[in-house]
């Protein structure tokens, strides 16, 4: 068997830059590490010393594609820390906002991320060229999203009226009924990605894990839930440290995760392996005609996941929609701290679960906090499989090219968030 | 659809990137002065792909980005995208660092219609995890906001 001496650098359509390396001899692997460069480390250090008010506006800053899930986890554990509790009507409006990113975020990573590599181009530039009315699509369903993320939040990207104890402005009546006509009239466009998704080949593959996700009896859980996971544990999410192990690995500036077992998966299949039963109904039809039947120990399979997640995301969208309309819209003066110590928010944003942990002090100010991120708690899952596919690709003797790419797509399918992210323009003046 | 109208002042960048949020800190200065009616000032952020719908609509866009232009730490270049040659990694497009350029370029495939666009770009010098600009870049930022208020046709009195 072929010695495989991989070194991939700059794993392209993820954030930031990951290098693949994987060197085996007679088939045997001798080394393998997913090298992360950078990772939202210093946010402790920026909101050390910042009074309560302050907090999520500069956590919503950490991620352009997850601000609201960072805002959403940063006001839940300020306010679980300071004994807030928000209003009915701001935990609709929260949900809302937090469906629309689940639904933007999947949506790019499906189309501009995922559906390159089945066409066989190398990003959604040719894509374009080639298949605009896909793009278009795309462009279209994520306008939607975004509409209703600045509808709620105030702002199309970081939320600015997300508060704690409730919101600094509310929607109107008239917009909400403007966004439940737009996500109706977006049903075919979903449909055209389902029927799309169908088409494309996913790797047959199968590594079962540690899965782990928020879980609700109310619901398919992403605001709000217990911390639970498939190898039977489930607990509040103040208790997540007891059982959720961050590490030290020599080869990454990224922590591994892990729980009962050393790797562990969260995000969208994690979600819904634990969840698939309380899908709406046109998800949940969606997921039978991708073929994805729960639970699913396929990693690549998460890109369909996530697009199950999508039409979820609009069917409950178009609910809580009603419901606020039924309620009638209220304004209502921000819900107050009644105490300050320790609190936990646990979020699942688009890429997996997400916690925020904040001690205050007697005059509401951060003096501790620490935050861990889904991708984060992906990494060594990522390797893992990474372990367990190479010897089989060696094995069907694939060439190195398509080995490689195959290990890029395994990658990209955990739709990992690997920097917040350097983007600056790079720029050569022609004289 | 309606004509194109008015001018967008667009800063963006990761405020907690050190000078690689340059862009939104000139627009949170802007956001203090009173701009003529027509000029809308945005904080884009790190808005990625969403940045084609920021610029939906108008006549006129001065974009505010951090820019590596091979200079000295703390230059300031204004410039319009079709007399530049950006060197961008072939198909090197990710979510997050979506740069300006290649959404310029999606737009451009996509046969949208693009407002006149100039560019200040600001060379960084430190782009590590901070919300401080380095003393290069912070000593820039008048000369900054005065480069985008000549572009918008404002005169400070």
């Amino acid at each position: 068997m072929k010695d495989l001496h991989l070194d991939i650098h700059y794993v392209t359509r993820v954030e930031g830059h990951a290098n693949i390396v994987v060197n085996t001899k007679d088939g045997t692997i001798e080394d393998l590490r997913l090298e992360i460069i950078e990772a939202p480390r210093f946010f402790e250090g920026f909101i050390r010393g910042k009074h309560y008010y302050d907090v999520a506006q500069i956590a919503c800053r950490i991620c352009g594609i997850c601000a609201v899930g960072h805002t959403t986890a940063s006001l839940r554990a300020t306010e679980d820390a300071l004994g807030i509790t928000p209003s009915e009507q701001t935990v609709l409006l929260r949900r809302l906002i937090v469906d629309a990113e689940t639904f933007q975020s999947h949506i790019l990573h499906d189309y501009f991320l995922v559906a390159p590599d089945f066409f066989g181009v190398g990003s959604v530039i040719p894509l374009a060229s080639s298949h605009p009315a896909v793009v278009q699509r795309a462009l279209r369903l994520k306008k939607l999203a975004n509409d209703i993320c600045a509808v709620i939040g105030g702002r199309p990207v970081h939320p600015i009226s997300m508060v704690p104890g409730g919101f600094t402005r509310i929607p109107t009546a008239d917009e909400l009924k403007g966004l439940k006509k737009r996500l109706q009239e977006a049903i075919p466009d979903l449909e055209a990605t389902v029927a799309l998704f169908k088409t494309l080949p996913i790797p047959a593959f199968e590594n079962p894990t540690e899965y782990i996700a928020l879980k609700s009896e109310a619901e398919y859980a992403f605001y709000d839930g217990d911390i639970a996971s498939s190898e039977g544990w489930r607990i509040k999410p103040q208790q997540y440290r007891d059982h959720i192990k961050e590490r030290i690995v020599q080869h990454s500036t990224c922590k591994h995760v892990g729980a009962v077992r050393p790797s562990i998966m969260v995000g969208a299949l994690a979600r819904f392996n634990h969840n698939y039963k309380q899908l709406h109904p046109m998800a949940a039809a969606a997921a039978r005609e991708l073929g994805l039947t729960g639970p699913s120990t396929n990693p690549f399979m998460i890109s369909v996941a996530q697009l199950v997640e999508v039409v979820h995301a609009v069917e409950n969208s178009l609910m809580l929609i009603d419901e606020l309309l039924r309620r009638g819209l209220k304004e209502e003066p921000l819900a107050k701290p009644t105490k300050y110590g320790r609190g936990v928010g646990a979020v699942e944003v688009p890429r997996g679960l997400l916690i925020h942990d904040y001690a205050y002090d007697e005059q509401f100010r951060v003096k501790e906090c620490n935050l861990i991120i889904p991708t984060t708690m992906n990494m060594a899952n990522i390797e893992n499989d990474m372990r367990v596919l190479v010897p089989k690709l060696l094995a069907a003797a694939k060439p190195e090219q398509e080995i490689a790419l195959t290990l890029e797509m395994l990658t990209r399918a955990y739709d990992p968030c690997i920097s917040c992210s350097v983007h600056m323009l790079n720029v050569r003046f022609v004289k | 659809m309606a004509e194109p109208t008015g001018i967008l002042i667009l800063g963006v960048g990761n405020l907690l990137r050190k000078d690689e949020g340059v862009g939104v800190q000139v627009v949170q200065r802007l956001q203090k002065l009173r701009l003529p009616r027509g000029v809308q000032v945005v904080d884009g952020g790190t808005a990625g792909v969403g940045l084609l719908d920021l610029l939906e609509g108008y006549e006129r866009v001065v974009i505010i980005d951090a820019a590596d232009m091979g200079l000295e730490p703390g230059s300031v270049v204004k410039f319009r995208p079709e007399a530049t040659m950006f060197k961008t990694p072939d198909f090197r497009l990710s979510l997050h660092s979506i740069d300006v350029n290649s959404v310029l370029e999606l737009a451009r495939l996509l046969s949208k219609s693009l407002p006149e666009i100039a560019i200040i770009g600001v060379q960084p010098k430190d782009t590590g995890w901070g919300t401080d600009l380095s003393i290069e870049v912070l000593a820039e930022m008048h000369h900054i906001v005065d480069l985008v208020l000549e572009e918008i046709g404002y005169c400070r009195t």
